[in-house]
This record gives structure tokens, C-alpha cells and sequence, in this order.
């Protein structure tokens, strides 16, 4: 399994960029403890969200810092499609599992000072984290769909919007769950009555979306010149 | 875990003496068609592959390393498809193109790193050798080498390991002579052992002169000329003279002539020598020439 080797390689491109990643946990902790910051309405569980969705956009960074060359290169290496894939996938993936350990890290430290938390808070996260690694799916698909290179002039727009959009959904969800608990936990009852379930399964949804999504990308890669 | 190229269908390779096979190979792109290109080339031989910027010859060695796929046609490295065994295949190949290939982030230290998880023959001792031999600093980062020593960091990483088949593409353009002799001596050293093949496309023809056993001439998607080097000096000829000598029968038999302040330069068949008289003069081509007049030639025809 070369996967791994693979991943190791797009650490080594990218290692510029995650030098800057606790510059960014830094960000959102100085925010937060801004004394009567607008940002205290929120819930502690956007500094996970926060996290989640800088990795997305992080987790782009090897196909936009792949020069055409490059891309032949790995091509050479012997290994199947499906480990060169797999590998790009794991990166990926291990991006939003940092995202998690810091997230989860700053969350829990919110709470000791006081921030507002919930019995909800887990498995919103849980959500937040599916649909983390769901948009990270797509936008590899996407990637993988219309070429590495090609996919690259688009990569601004590619990499930025998902998770932008991830971010103040689930930012603002927060805060108005904050608003009215009662009125959500009501419709949650309702609807599912067990959020933790929710989250769960949308998290095993996401996962299984993603190990499709790597079969998927390397029957493409199989058939495409790079 | 990968294969020692060599050993992993070894009763099979023994059987043919051809290391790189390619059969009807077709490409086709919005504005370029690669038809047909068929040869083989045995073991132990450097074949050149000439043509002109444009003319199919990355395509051709980016189907041969699989880094692009054929419309058409198969390619073999002793006697394997990538389809049938990527791995191995992709073993026996030594790439070096005139692109510097790895990222542009990384360090000499980083490339051996990646080399020694990825290829199961790559020696750290051999490719330690050849930094030292070439001077190559192992914590520098490769955006800063200049372009000779890219290509010297290419030819370690590829020699540094067992590969049966190096593929070139245009990787001595831009160095200077000496580096170039010192790549073409290296070239001549590894396939010395009869077992091990070159494939190499410049546009340096002389280099060609020097170390090539076949030379295979595409122009636009399509073969021009394929032939033992030998062989292709000795069947044409070049002819000098003035035009107003040349004979409607000669005139039809040369190929690519080209006026100049002295008359006349083209080339001609050797078995059509009979059509030529003291009037005339002629000598053994260079490949340089006989390529230059073939595509004189195509682009009035």
C-alpha cells in the first residue's frame, strides 16, 4: 500500500502552508476572547467549524501547487492509480482530522471560560466534521473529474466557496440555536429525537462517500492523460 | 512491495531480445494526430527520436511511459503492458525530460526519501555516489540548482536504481558540451551490459552521431525514417552542384533541395547514385542533414 508514501509526498509539497495553520487557531482564540465581541453569541462550536472549514480549503493545495511536470512525475511512480489517489485522499483526510484535534481542543477550552455550550454541541460538531469531509470529497471529485491541471484555473473559486459556505452555515445555525434551544430541541424530538444519531450517521454517510469517491477518482485518473 | 525489474517475469524476457516494443501506437488530439508509430527496439541499443518541436516525439515517449495514453496501439517494456503490470513497468522506466519533473519545494534529501519508499531497487549508497561525483548539496532546495545540475539530480535518481529502459526527452538541451559528454558517456555505460536500452529525443543531432544505433524520424504524427544509424548513413548521400546541371530524372530522385550561394544541397537514395555525374559532388550525411532536407522536403510536398 504506497498510499501512505503518496500522502507523505503532498506533506512535503504543502509543509509551507501548514506552518500557517496554528497562525489560524491563534485567530479565531483572539476573537473569541475579545470581551464583549459579537462572537460570544455564537456557540463554542465554532472554533470547530472554524478549523473544519480552514482545512478544506487547505486540502486543495495539491492539486493547485502541481505543475503539469509534477503531475507526470507521480504518474511514474510505480505504483497503482488507486494508491496515488487514495494517498491524495488521506491527505485530505488528515487535514480535517487535525482540524478535529485543534477544534475539539479549542471547544473544550471555550467552555472552561464560560462560553455558552449545549447538550448539542457534540453532534453538531459531528455534522460540521460529515459535512467537512463531504465538500472535501467533492471538491477532490470535481478535481479528479476535470483534470488535475485543467480543474486548477477554477481552483479559487473551487476552493474557497464550499467551505466559506460551510462556515457561515453552520456559524449562524449555531447562533440561532443559541436563540431558541427549546424551540430546536423540540423539532429535534420531533424529527429524529436523537441528534447524536443524526450526527452519526451522517458522519458514517460521509465516510462511506469518500471511500466510493476514491474508487471513483482512480477509474478516472485510469482512463485520463494528466 | 514492488519487483526487482529482471527477476519478476524473467522466463519471458529471456525469450525476446526486443526491451521496448511499440505496436500501431495512434494519438489524437484536437490539432494533432499521432498515426500509426511501430518499432521495436532490442536490448543492449540506443535508438534516437528526431523530429521537430511539434512532431509527436513527448507524445510518443509520454505513451511509452504511460504518463499519457494511446488512442490505439500497445506499448511493451520487456514484454509487459502497464496494463498487465504497472508496477513492474513502471520499474523498468528511467524518465528524464528537459522539464524538471520533481517539486520545485523540494530538497536532494526529500527526493531520496521519496525514491528509496518508492522504487524497491534504489540504492542510497549509489545515489549518495553520484551527489558527490556531481557535487549536487543534499539540504539545498532543487528551485535553486541551475539546469545542469536538475538534470545531473535526474540521472541520479534514475541511475541510482535497476531500470531497463531510460526514456530521454530532449533531457541534454540547454547544458553545456561538457556536461553533454559527460551524459552521453553515462548513456554509453548503461547499456553496456547488452541487457539495457536508451530511447533519446534531442534536437542536438550530433549527440545522436555519437551514440545512437537506430534513429526513428517522425514528422507531424507520422514516420519519416526508420532505421539502423549505419544503415541510414550509408543509404543516402549528399548531393552539391548547380541547378542547372540537374537532370529532369535527378531532380525527381533528390530530396529537400535547398538553393544556396553555391548552387545547390540536397539529398539522394545511395542505390540512385547512378543518376549523378562529375559534375557533381557528394559525401556521407550527417543525420543533422539528412533530417534537415527530409523536412525541406515534406514541407514543399
Amino acid at each position: 500500500m504506497k498510499a501512505l508514501h503518496f500522502l507523505k509526498i503532498d506533506y512535503v509539497k504543502t509543509k509551507q502552508q501548514m506552518l500557517f495553520t496554528p497562525v489560524f487557531l491563534l485567530l479565531i482564540v483572539i476573537i473569541m476572547i475579545v470581551p464583549d465581541s459579537d462572537i460570544r453569541e455564537y456557540s463554542a462550536v465554532v472554533p470547530f467549524s472554524y478549523m473544519v472549514f480552514m482545512m478544506i480549503i487547505f486540502s486543495c493545495s495539491p492539486f493547485g501547487s502541481c505543475r503539469s511536470e509534477e503531475t507526470g512525475f507521480l504518474q511514474l511512480l510505480p505504483a497503482p492509480t488507486r494508491d496515488r489517489v487514495a494517498g491524495r485522499f488521506l491527505y485530505g483526510m488528515s487535514l480535517i482530522m487535525i482540524a478535529v484535534v485543534l477544534g475539539a481542543g479549542a471547544l473544550a477550552a471555550f467552555r472552561l471560560f464560560g462560553f455558552q455550550s449545549s447538550a448539542m454541541d457534540i453532534p453538531l460538531c459531528l455534522i460540521a466534521l460529515a459535512v467537512g469531509i463531504f465538500i472535501m470529497t467533492a471538491e477532490y471529485v470535481f478535481f479528479y473529474l476535470f483534470g488535475e491541471n485543467t480543474a486548477q484555473n477554477l481552483l479559487g473559486i473551487i476552493r474557497v466557496l464550499p467551505g466559506m459556505c460551510f462556515f457561515f452555515v453552520t456559524a449562524n445555525l449555531s447562533k440561532e440555536i443559541m436563540k431558541e434551544p427549546e424551540k430546536l430541541q423540540q423539532f429535534m424530538e420531533t424529527v429524529g429525537r436523537n441528534l447524536n444519531l443524526i450526527g452519526g450517521i451522517a458522519l458514517a454517510a460521509s465516510l462511506i462517500m469518500f471511500v466510493a469517491a476514491i474508487g471513483l477518482c482512480a477509474a478516472i485518473t485510469d482512463k485520463r492523460d494528466c | 512491495m514492488g519487483h526487482m525489474p529482471g527477476t519478476r517475469h524473467k522466463e519471458r524476457n529471456d525469450k525476446t531480445m526486443e526491451l521496448l516494443e511499440v505496436h500501431n501506437v495512434s494519438k489524437h488530439y484536437k490539432n494533432f494526430s499521432l498515426e500509426n508509430i511501430d518499432f521495436v527496439l532490442p536490448k543492449g541499443y540506443i535508438m534516437g527520436y528526431v523530429g521537430q518541436n511539434g512532431a509527436g516525439k513527448s507524445t510518443t515517449l509520454n505513451i511509452i511511459t504511460n504518463i499519457c495514453k494511446s488512442s490505439k496501439g500497445e506499448v511493451r517494456v520487456d514484454g509487459i503492458t502497464c496494463k498487465e503490470d504497472a508496477v513492474y513497468y513502471k520499474e523498468c522506466i528511467g524518465y528524464i525530460g528537459g522539464d524538471f519533473y520533481y517539486p520545485n519545494n523540494f530538497t536532494v534529501r526529500n527526493i531520496r526519501g521519496l525514491l528509496k519508499n518508492f522504487y524497491s531497487t534504489f540504492s542510497v549508497e549509489k545515489f549518495n555516489e553520484l551527489l558527490d561525483k556531481w557535487k549536487l548539496s543534499d539540504k539545498m532546495k532543487v528551485k535553486d540548482f541551475s539546469q545542469g545540475m536538475k538534470v545531473k539530480l535526474m540521472f541520479a535518481a534514475v541511475l541510482a536504481r535497476e531500470t531497463k529502459l531510460l526514456v530521454l526527452d530532449e533531457a541534454t538541451n540547454g547544458l553545456d558540451p561538457v556536461v553533454r559528454l559527460e551524459i552521453l558517456k553515462l548513456l554509453q555505460e548503461y547499456i553496456a551490459d547488452g541487457e539495457r536500452s536508451v530511447i533519446f529525443s534531442t534536437h542536438i543531432l550530433s549527440d545522436l552521431e555519437q551514440i545512437a544505433d537506430y534513429i526513428f524520424f517522425i514528422h507531424e504524427g507520422k514516420k519519416v525514417l526508420y532505421d539502423a544509424k549505419d544503415e541510414l548513413l550509408e543509404n543516402y548521400l549528399l548531393v552539391k552542384g548547380e541547378r542547372s546541371v540537374v537532370t529532369p530524372e535527378l531532380q525527381k530522385a533528390l530530396i529537400g533541395i535547398m538553393d544556396n550561394a553555391y548552387g545547390f544541397e540536397a539529398i539522394l537514395p545511395s542505390d540512385r547514385a547512378d543518376l549523378l555525374n562529375k559534375e557533381f559532388h557528394f559525401e556521407k550525411p550527417t543525420i543533422d542533414e539528412i533530417v534537415v532536407h527530409y523536412i525541406k522536403d515534406k514541407e514543399e510536398n
